[in-house]
């Protein structure tokens, strides 16, 4: 608010003589110590003490003077002669003159004397009384009497007060009979005693001109120990106050200003009233420091209030003054916002009772006037014509903005729409005469975004160029629609260089920016299940660990594997399995923890990332994982019963990443397989060591074909019948140049987990056909050639083609090639083993049961398997001479297969005995060391040509 | 203008027995050896101090007593006055029997009583001493200021009490000794902030600035003692000089112009002592008689107040100071009160003849 000079000026005056006037207060109230003056307190209560000690001057002298007079009645009444000779001569009228003594002292002194007493000194008896009833009665203060009695002793002045009756003092004299000379003609007659009231040597009778003077106080009376024996009648004092009487020893005189109890300070003045030689009271007069300056708080009220009175009309003189001298000013001022209004043609007019400096204020004023009204005029014709080329120059530039492809937009300092080109229209679905004015903020950015928004364009406004790099938000483009804008914004500046908004360019990237959420969503989550993928299991996995190696801390890592999921694939279709598999993640995610991670690596292998997990922690959730699968899920009118094997590795036993915990989970989850799947395992060292040796073997494996260090022996198969060579049963074996020979039984597993058993399987059959027909070429037409197939190349669909390409291709009739099939693999799954054996009996290939008696065959399938050949197990050959159970399911074997129309053969056979009884129960063939261990094909050769 | 010449007069008297207050005991032997007091002397040797008043003007009166110089003499103990400059001289003589009695301030008679050498008869006189302050100050403001002072004197002993009754200790002021005519003029030159002393100097200060203002007073008196050998051998002539003592007293009571009398006799006697006329006026030595002496009750009866506070406590300050003789003590000085020779006199008034008066003009 703005203020006028007028009343500037009052304020300025009114402030300096307000605080004048409060200045010259506080010299007087409080004085100035440093140049030696007093304050006006300080002199007050000097003042005051000054009376003070004045009025208890006045106060001493009067109370001595008093007490002197009183001493002199008594000295008179004690040489009266009459009373002495009454005495002397024992008269009673001593009686009647004691009490018209009294009762002359009473009128001349009214209420000075209370009691006079005339007592014998010998038997302390009073003899006379102003009270005539205590005559012969014994004095109370015998002790008083004996003292006075002592030789020489002319006067005593003592307190003779008692509780009830109050203080009192007592002067004493003795009485003797003069003699004509004045001196003593008698002993002490008698001890007078004359009782005052001390409180007339202090009241009002004796200290009324003291009534006139101010600041005389209060004044006590006490004797030498401090016992109150008279006080002014406007004394109260406080036993604070007496205590502070009692302060000073008795005899001396000054005045302190104390504090008692109460707080209150109190200017206590204190006189000695001398009594005799060795004797005093104590007087003293004192004075509330209050009440000394209780006068100058009056005065200082008056002097405030006359203070604030003449402040008050000095401001208003001074108000009225200014108001006078800055009218004229004021009526310029009314003239010139008239001109600022907008009325250029207003003049001042100044009369010619104002003073010099208005009248030539009001003549430039005028000139200024004049000058803006010209100026006006040939700014408005300019401004016109500038206004028509800047529209022209304005359709130019927006025609260009229209054709850009992207939205432009400038916006004002308060971040109103100042300019928009049509793609910016069509994108917020509005024409442009509806967009222009409107706050951007509040209009088209979104409530959750708008904050962010408007503190960037706020900070551009103040100049912060970092927020000039790209950046997206999202805006509202129709009532229902928001988009995502890419901007880049560039500041607008006035001629003076300073801000006056922004111009931005922006893109629609609401598409482009979704692609890249879903390729990135793709990227790390599995789109099936929308579980993370490996990529963010690795990321997740890395950070856990991460964490666990500062915690020093354990992790469990553990690869779930669905058993035989892929029959369901493969009889009820991948749109079950996959139903099946989201079904399972949704069960896996609820027994989790959130920190934990379930992630699907693909087919329905899982890996699950449990932080801080030991393996106690482990085993109950890979139970927990396991029960859950178990349950029955019910998918497209299907009951789905399905188990999981799990195996574990733990951080940091069993790896230290991503890779190699899974290596060991898969391990473990391996052997689960292995045992009969549906559990868990946790990675073990043995398995460390199994695994690493498969792997050594995998690798080696890999090379040893194309190094030939595998080669095919062929273990001659012999006819019981005539002793015949009839075939022979191919076997692999391989001999590394660091391994050396390693077993069968140990690389082919690898060979089949590797895949590589395909390859390897391929050249055994290939190398045995052709040896087969080599030997078939030598004379041995009956010969039949058995090959092992393993469960993998028996499940590889080719695999009826492939035994027919090899045949062709090496040219040995089909029926000279026996494919030997575990019971296991055949049992394992009989109807695709049917279908199997189906392809290549139809192409004249032989088929046996290889192991037979080791697997659960059920006859009714194996009359459907088109096997021609059962070979019995070499576990049950090579003990049916000793152990009667062996030989009874060897007999049973071949009395089966005889009733099946099936041929025999027995493998394994080392004996004469075996032999024997073999052909006793009418087995048709035989292998075994009993006749040739495998041979090298060179050596068979040989054994075939001797045989022949 | 007189009173001032008055009070000038007597502080310079006070300030050359301030003076010999601090000169070894060779220096006093030099005006009072010529006395030839011995202990064997048949004269009642009185000690008396012509330039104090009202003690000098009692004295004045003793001396002049006709009455008195024929008992004693009656009793072959004439009596025979030596002046001295201040009572402190006569404490030894005193004490090894050279003089028979005295008229002593209450520090000597103190010292004189607590051996128990001598009886303490009579009031001499009754005053006070003073704290004199520039300003409107109390004696609580004297806190932190400069203060002169006389060690060890009654001036002394008030100036504790004072500081006392408003909660300080001497530890709180800054003590600055000074002869007691010295103080005046520093208190004018603000050398110091206040003295403690006795009459005249306060009445000086006052005098010359009416800034100057008296905060605290304490009682100070004089005493009349009597040897006590002397008392016990030659119990009449003691209670004959007792009688002397109290008829002077009596005398300049009966009216004003037996004391304005008695004030010429001891302006004579000091002119006589000192050599010097004294700048003292008869009205003042009137006045301080009437003020001291001959107002004050009972005087110069002691009644039954051994245990006055004023004497105990400056005896109690004399003890802290150290300053009492081997084998000092209060219960001597109480026992000094016990002489009963005043109250045998005022007993048998006749026989003393206290009610008779004459006196050698």
């Amino acid at each position: 608010m703005k203020v006028s000079i007028s009343t500037r000026i009052a304020a300025y005056f009114g402030a300096l003589f307000l605080a004048a006037v409060g200045l010259l207060f506080a010299l007087w109230y409080f004085g100035l110590p440093q140049f030696g003056l007093s304050g006006a307190g300080s002199q007050l209560v000097a003042e005051a003490t000054r009376s003070l000690e004045s009025a208890a001057d006045n106060q001493v002298r009067m109370t001595a003077g008093n007490l002197r007079s009183r001493r002199g009645d008594v000295l008179t009444v004690a040489e009266n002669k009459v009373l002495a000779t009454q005495l002397a001569t024992g008269d009673r009228k001593i009686q009647g003159d004691i009490q018209r003594v009294f009762g002359r002292l009473q009128r001349s002194y009214p209420d000075h004397y209370l009691r006079l007493v005339i007592v014998d000194p010998a038997t302390s008896r009073i003899l006379a009384s102003s009270q005539a009833g205590e005559v012969g009665q014994p004095f109370a203060a015998p002790a008083l009497i004996q003292r006075a009695a002592k030789p020489g002793i002319s006067e005593m002045i003592e307190q003779f007060g008692s509780a009830a009756k109050g203080p009192a003092i007592a002067i004493v004299r003795q009485m003797h009979a003069l003699g004509s000379d004045g001196y003593y003609e008698s002993p002490v007659l008698g001890i007078l005693i004359a009782v005052l009231d001390p409180q007339q040597l202090v009241g009002d009778g004796v200290g009324d001109e003291l009534l006139i003077s101010r600041n005389r106080g209060a004044t006590l009376l006490l004797d030498a120990k401090g016992e109150l024996l008279a006080q002014s009648h406007d004394a109260h004092p406080s036993e604070s106050m007496l205590a502070l009487s009692r302060r000073a020893a008795i005899g001396f005189e000054g005045t302190l200003l104390d504090t008692d109890a109460a707080g209150a300070q109190t200017v206590v003045v204190f006189r000695h009233l001398p009594l005799n030689g060795a004797h005093g009271w104590r007087l003293v007069q004192y004075l509330n420091k209050e009440e000394a300056l209780t006068g100058m708080k009056g005065r200082a009220n008056v002097l405030a209030l006359a203070g604030l009175l003449l402040s008050a009309l000095a401001l208003a003189l001074i108000s009225f003054a200014a108001r006078r001298l800055m009218r004229p000013i004021q009526s310029l001022a009314a003239v010139a916002r008239q001109l600022g209004d907008g009325d250029l043609t207003v003049r001042a007019v100044a009369g010619p009772e104002e003073s010099r400096e208005v009248a030539a204020l009001s003549e430039a004023f005028n000139g200024m006037a004049a000058s803006i009204e010209r100026a006006h005029h040939t700014l408005e014709s300019k401004v016109l014509e500038r206004t028509a080329e800047l529209a022209r120059e304005r359709d130019a530039a927006q025609r260009y903005l229209d054709i850009a492809g992207v939205m432009l937009m400038a916006l004002d300092s308060a971040g109103r729409i100042a300019m928009i080109n049509k793609k910016g229209c069509e994108l917020l679905g509005r024409p442009e005469r509806e967009l222009l004015g409107r706050d951007w903020f509040e209009n088209f950015i979104p409530p959750s975004e708008r904050e962010m928004v408007r503190h960037v364009f706020g900070g551009l406004m103040a100049g912060d160029i970092h927020l000039l790099e790209h950046y997206e938000n999202r805006i509202i483009a129709g009532s229902d629609r928001e988009l995502l804008m890419s901007w880049t914004n560039t500041l607008l500046h006035n001629e003076a260089g300073e801000i006056i908004g922004t111009l931005s360019s922006a893109e629609d990237v609401t598409e482009r920016r979704k692609a890249e959420d879903r390729v990135h969503y793709l990227a790390h989550f599995d789109a099936l299940t929308g579980l993370p993928n490996r990529t963010q299991l690795s990321d997740r996995t890395k950070y856990a660990i991460s964490l666990a190696q500062r915690s020093q801390g354990q992790l469990a890592l553990m690869f779930l594997d669905l058993d035989q999921f892929k029959d369901i694939n493969d009889t009820l279709g991948h749109s079950v399995g996959d139903a099946l598999l989201v079904e399972l993640a949704k069960r896996l995610r609820l027994v989790l923890r959130d920190e934990d991670t379930v992630s699907r690596l693909g087919g329905d292998e899982f890996i699950f990332l449990l932080p801080g997990t030991d393996a106690r922690g482990a085993a109950h959730v890979a139970q927990k994982l396991l029960d859950t699968i178990a349950e029955p899920c019910r998918l497209e009118h299907y009951d789905l019963n399905i188990t999981g094997s799990i195996g574990i590795a733990l951080y940091p036993g069993d790896g230290d990443d991503l890779e190699s915990l899974s290596q060991s989970a898969d391990t473990a989850m391996y052997r689960v397989k292995q045992e009969g799947r549906h559990g868990f395992r946790f990675f073990t060292s043995e398995m460390q060591a199994r695994s690493a040796r498969n792997l050594q073997l995998v690798n080696a494996l890999r090379q040893a074909l194309e190094r030939s260090q595998l080669a095919v022996h062929y273990q001659p198969q012999i006819s019981l019948a005539d002793g015949q060579i009839i075939g022979a049963e191919a076997l692999l074996r391989w001999t590394h140049p660091e391994l050396g020979d390693i077993s069968p039984v140990e690389f082919i597993p690898a060979a089949e987990d590797s895949g590589l058993i395909l390859s390897i399987g391929e050249w055994v059959l290939r190398q045995a056909v052709r040896q087969a027909r080599e030997w078939l070429r030598l004379g041995g037409e009956r010969f039949v050639m058995a090959v092992n197939l393993s469960a993998v190349q028996f499940r590889h669909p080719d695999l009826p083609n492939l035994v027919t390409r090899i045949l062709e291709e090496e040219g040995l009739p089909p029926h000279c090639l026996e494919l030997e099939l575990t019971e296991g693999v055949a049992m394992n799954d009989p109807q695709g083993a049917i279908a199997v054996m189906n392809k290549l009996h139809e192409r004249g290939v032989q088929m046996s049961i290889d192991d037979f008696g080791t697997g659960y065959s059920s006859l009714s399938q194996l009359k459907k398997f088109k096997v021609y050949k059962l070979k019995i197990d070499q576990s049950f050959v090579r003990d049916i001479t000793t152990d009667p159970e062996d030989k009874a399911i060897v007999g049973a074997i071949i009395h089966m297969a005889q009733s099946l129309g099936l041929r025999t053969i027995a493998e394994g056979v080392e004996t004469e005995a075996q032999l024997a009884y073999l052909r006793e129960q009418g087995c048709d063939e035989m292998q075994g060391y009993y006749y040739s261990r495998p041979l090298p094909a060179e050596k068979f050769t040989a054994l075939i040509q001797v045989a022949a | 203008m007189n009173i001032r010449r008055y009070l000038r007069a007597t502080l310079g008297a006070c300030w050359i027995a301030a003076l010999l207050l601090g000169a070894d005991s060779a220096l006093a032997d030099e005006y009072f050896d010529r006395y030839g007091l011995v202990p064997s002397s048949p004269a009642l040797d009185l000690g008396v101090q012509p330039l104090g008043y009202p003690s000098g003007v009692i004295s004045a009166v003793m001396r002049r007593d006709r009455i008195l110089q024929k008992a004693l003499s009656d009793s072959r103990h004439p009596l025979v006055a030596h002046p001295f400059r201040r009572g402190a001289d006569m404490i030894p003589l005193l004490a090894d029997r050279r003089l028979e009695a005295g008229l002593l301030g209450d520090m000597p008679t103190i010292l004189a009583a607590a051996t128990g050498n001598v009886w303490i008869v009579g009031l001499v006189k009754q005053t006070a001493t003073a704290i004199v302050a520039k300003g409107n100050v109390q004696i609580g403001d004297l806190a932190g200021k400069r203060i002169g002072y006389v060690d060890t004197s009654s001036a002394h002993h008030t100036l504790l009490q004072g500081l006392n009754s408003a909660g300080l200790g001497d530890a709180q002021v800054k003590l600055v000794s000074l002869r007691i005519d010295e103080m005046p003029d520093a208190l004018e030159r603000g050398e110091i902030d206040a003295f403690a002393a006795w009459e005249p100097a306060p009445s000086v200060a006052l005098s010359n600035s009416n800034k100057n203002r008296i905060v605290f007073r304490g009682l100070s008196a004089d005493y009349f003692v009597i040897e006590r050998e002397f008392a016990k051998r030659n119990p009449e002539a003691a209670r004959q000089l007792v009688a002397g003592f109290l008829r002077a007293i009596e005398w300049m009571r009966r009216s004003q112009q037996n004391v304005e009398k008695a004030a010429r006799w001891v302006l004579a006697d000091g002119e006589t002592f000192s050599g010097k006329a004294p700048q003292v006026t008869v009205p003042q030595i009137v006045a301080i008689l009437r003020r001291e002496i001959l107002n004050v009750p009972s005087a110069p009866a002691i009644i039954n107040n051994p245990e006055a506070p004023a004497l105990k406590g400056e005896f109690d300050f004399l003890t802290r100071l150290g300053k009492l003789p081997a084998g000092g003590k209060w219960e001597h000085v109480a026992a000094a009160f016990a002489y009963d020779g005043l109250a045998q006199v005022m007993a048998e008034p006749r026989k003393f003849k206290t009610g008779a008066f004459d006196y050698e003009e």
